[in-house]
């Protein structure tokens, strides 16, 4: 609108030289289209593969950065510790004496690896390994859950019955004893 | 911006006009590399411009003075050979000016004036967009169409030199 009234100023000589100026057409270009059209492509693709190359090498730095963190941290120093556990006899099923000094042979050597976190437990848990065996069982601590030896316990027992004085329930009842005997070597568990 | 369609009929559309536009500047070898090279970025925007016939200019425009200098450090005188060269318009019969006398009208004109006159009458823009591809205010548009109409009727009307003058 601005322009409308700003070109409506001009004069007709103007307007005019202006009508005839127009008739005058720009002389013919040289430039070829499919060529134009061609480099346009062109371009693109190169733009194109220039974003999948830059794509490539930011993985490609990703994973070296996160190889460079996992070589790293399996090179962190790992705190060892070497335990002396005295040798027990098994097949002679005897604890050797609870006081009584092994010998140096008679010990062997285990290599415990802990992380420094756990240290400590593992420091008490092989303390306590040694006591009991040194000592016997009368190192651990007194449990609350311990109980006094009983009589062994009878299938009878447990199910309140006699074995004379049950009577056939079903048809497989009467296996019921052999399998029992079988299975629990006995009427005992 | 990927539709090859709109690049062609781009091209058929400003061409032509593109290349007289920067022959204010250059040659036309050079001219019409320029505007190559701007159809070429046009392909290459993510967004398409607004206006493309603005953009298009601009481009062309910006490209050209920055070759035009860098021409004249070279040679110096390339810049005038290039506006005294003629083939600016084609010439036909039926032509109501003769081409020749309009080109060395144009070429006369003050630069600012010159590249006003070119965008106003052969590239068909209005004196906003004038305004907004050569940085100026529309009231200093105006003006200077004005008196560049004014010089080109001026040097039109003049008679023409003889070889006994």
């Amino acid at each position: 609108m601005q322009d409308n009234e700003r070109l409506d100023n001009l004069s007709p000589a103007h307007r005019e030289l202006e009508d005839a100026l127009r008739g005058l057409s720009p002389a013919s270009v040289s430039i070829s289209r499919d060529r134009l059209m061609f480099q346009a492509g062109a371009m693109i693709g190169r733009r194109s593969a220039n974003r999948w190359r830059g794509a490539t090498a930011l993985l490609v730095l990703v994973n070296v950065g996160l190889m460079a963190l996992s070589v790293r941290s399996s090179r962190e120093p790992v705190n060892s510790q070497i335990a002396q556990v005295p040798k027990v006899d098994v097949q002679s099923g005897e604890q050797q004496g609870a006081n009584a000094e092994l010998p140096e042979s008679s010990w062997a050597a285990s290599h415990i690896t802990s992380q420094s976190s756990s240290a400590k437990s593992t420091e008490a848990y092989v303390s306590l390994r040694n006591d009991v065996l040194r000592r016997g069982l009368s190192a651990l601590p007194v449990s609350s859950a311990s109980l006094p030896a009983e009589q062994p316990i009878t299938v009878d027992q447990l199910l309140g019955t006699s074995p004379r004085t049950r009577e056939p329930e079903s048809p497989w009842t009467p296996f019921a004893a052999p399998i029992r005997s079988f299975l629990f070597f006995g009427e005992t568990l | 911006m990927t539709d090859p369609a709109k690049l062609a009929a781009w091209f058929e559309a400003h061409a032509a006009v593109l290349v007289l536009y920067a022959r204010q500047w250059l040659d036309r070898g050079r001219a019409e590399d320029i505007v190559q090279e701007a159809f070429v970025r046009l392909m290459g925007q993510s967004i398409e411009p607004t206006n493309v016939r603005a953009w298009l200019h601009s481009t062309v425009r910006n490209a050209a003075i920055d070759e035009a200098r860098a021409a004249a450090r070279r040679r110096s005188r390339e810049n005038r050979k290039a506006i005294e060269t003629p083939e600016w318009f084609e010439t036909q019969p039926t032509d109501v000016l003769d081409a020749d006398r309009v080109q060395r009208a144009v070429a006369k004109l003050p630069p600012r004036q010159r590249e006003i006159v070119m965008l106003r009458i052969w590239s068909g823009m209005t004196l906003t967009e004038i305004a907004q591809v050569t940085q100026l205010a529309i009231s200093t548009v105006h003006g200077d169409y004005r008196r560049g109409l004014d010089a080109i009727r001026q040097t039109m009307e003049s008679p023409c030199r003889t070889t006994n003058d």
